[in-house]
């Protein structure tokens, strides 16, 4: 924590001494006046719009109100909250609900401030009774542990940044045992966003990897020994920056990434031709994005938008994609 | 004669109010961020406009200065977007910046400041803003889990690990 605010403060320092050269405009108030009233000759167009607008919402939210009738929502009253974790777990914030139990680790928390792994922090596997199978912890897990997690038959698959020779993405292979089986240590100017595992052991995992300032897709094989099958930035030809996500589809896998105002998906076969794909141009900006499927089968590609508007909200689209 | 205010006038104290408050600490943001006078000094313009447009919807879930450092954020991100600011070359070496003339108190922070400026730009995000901002607020802003911030702080120290161990070393 105080070392949070000490970097916080040298930080500050820093950059309001760069920028100490530039003095408050004394005048920015009454500028800021004369420019809104110039733009108000628009504010009737604009007022047309948001009665359009407003009706459009009012019958979307009838609609919604229809729906949500058949749905009964109960309140209990002196409800108890019991925590289940033993007590040196309390702190962390990734729980992952496995076949074997969960899989805790991360980050622990204190007041405001989440500090990732540490170097004596530890990864744990929890039994359906929330007693402790096992727990990991290893100098070369120091770093963070991203949110997707894998699992086969005899192992767990972990995501992570590890700090410990400059930032590199990492898989980690975890026996059901608790010990390490593999840990593939990547280049540093490779982002790994998601990963999954298929049924011969092979991780496929997929990011962006950056080169002379420009962001590419990239993807990485690694078999089930933890040796690299295959590494690549993809193909200049694709129409994005990043792959986010990847979800496994019979013998292949989708896809999904996004570029500037574009997002992206498509479908690999198990040779890694990509055998369908669909653009679609947005006009705001993308945070990130998640692939998922539904009770129906359907793949659902989740996408969150920054915050392009004036009040600074941000929103999810959810796209379903039928074929 | 009492002068009776009407809304706008209420509107108008608003924003003069907000303006003093927060006008250097979001020209230390967007200097930060875009690393060009005008430019942002532009932004800073264009945020406490889209503030003043907003305000009525403006309820205050959240505090008056992480509200105007998101609409700050959105701004300096749009700047960053334009096809004019994408096609001028900056990566040039302090030695090499245009700008004017600049004596530096503190040579290591100027250092750290230029560090800073080298960050990749979902780095450097998070790194600018907290000024004062809980990560909870700053993940807000962001628009990311507060886990996802404190990651990327994590990986921000370990990119300023020598321009911030200079400073210790001397302080």
């Amino acid at each position: 924590m105080d070392e949070y605010r000490k970097t916080a403060q040298k930080v500050q320092q820093a950059l309001n001494q760069d920028a100490a050269f530039i003095q408050p405009d004394p005048f920015l108030a009454q500028r800021v006046l004369s420019t809104s009233s110039k733009k108000r000759i628009y504010k009737k167009s604009a007022v047309i719009l948001a009665v359009v607008w407003m009706l459009i919402l009012t019958s979307l939210t009838a609609f919604a109100a229809v729906l949500l009738a058949g749905h009964d929502v109960k309140l209990y009253e002196g409800a108890e909250l019991v925590n289940l974790l033993p007590d040196q777990f309390q702190e962390y914030d990734i729980c992952h609900r496995i076949r074997q139990g969960y899989v805790i680790g991360g980050f622990h928390m204190e007041d405001d401030y989440i500090a990732p792994m540490d170097e004596h922090d530890s990864i744990a596997l929890l039994d359906e009774n929330f007693r402790v199978k096992w727990t990991l912890t290893d100098p070369r897990l120091e770093g963070c542990l991203l949110d997707q997690i894998a699992e086969t038959e005899d192992a767990v698959y972990m995501g992570l940044e590890t700090s410990q020779n400059g930032w590199r993405p990492a898989l980690i292979k975890i026996g059901m045992d608790g010990a390490i089986k593999w840990l593939y240590s990547g280049n540093g100017s490779v982002d790994l966003n998601d990963f999954v595992v298929d049924s011969h052991g092979t991780s496929i995992c997929v990011g962006s990897s950056e080169a002379e300032g420009t962001q590419k897709p990239y993807i990485l094989l690694i078999d089930s020994d933890g040796t690299t099958v295959e590494e690549k930035r993809v193909l200049s030809d694709w129409p994005i920056d990043s792959l986010a996500a990847i979800r496994l589809c019979g013998e292949g896998a989708q896809l999904a990434g996004y570029g500037d105002r574009l997002v992206w998906i498509g479908e690999m076969a198990a040779d890694g031709r990509i055998t369908w794909q669909e653009s679609i141009e947005v006009d705001e900006t993308i945070q990130t994005l998640r692939l998922q499927v539904n009770d129906d089968g359907n793949t659902v590609l989740s996408v969150v938008y920054s915050t392009p508007s004036d009040d600074a909200s941000k929103h999810i689209r959810y796209y379903v994609v039928t074929r | 004669m009492e002068v009776v205010k009407g809304p706008d006038d209420n509107r108008e104290e608003r924003l003069t109010r907000m303006v003093e408050q927060h006008q250097s600490s979001l020209l230390t943001l967007c200097y930060a961020y875009l690393h060009e006078r005008q430019l942002a000094e532009d932004a800073v313009q264009e945020t406490f406009l889209r503030a003043y447009r907003a305000l009525d919807a403006f309820r205050g879930e959240c505090e008056e200065k992480t509200w105007l450092t998101s609409i700050a954020i959105n701004v300096c991100r749009s700047t960053c977007r334009s096809a004019w600011f994408r096609r001028v070359n900056r990566r040039i070496t302090p030695e090499e910046m245009p700008d004017e003339p600049r004596s530096y108190d503190d040579q290591d922070a100027a250092e750290l400041a230029w560090a800073i400026q080298r960050l990749p730009d979902k780095l450097k995000e998070v790194v600018l803003y907290y000024q004062e901002l809980t990560m909870p607020e700053i993940a807000k802003i962001v628009g990311v889990t507060a886990s996802m911030v404190s990651r990327r702080i994590k990986k921000a120290h370990g990119y300023l690990r020598d321009a911030l161990g200079k400073e210790d070393h001397h302080g």
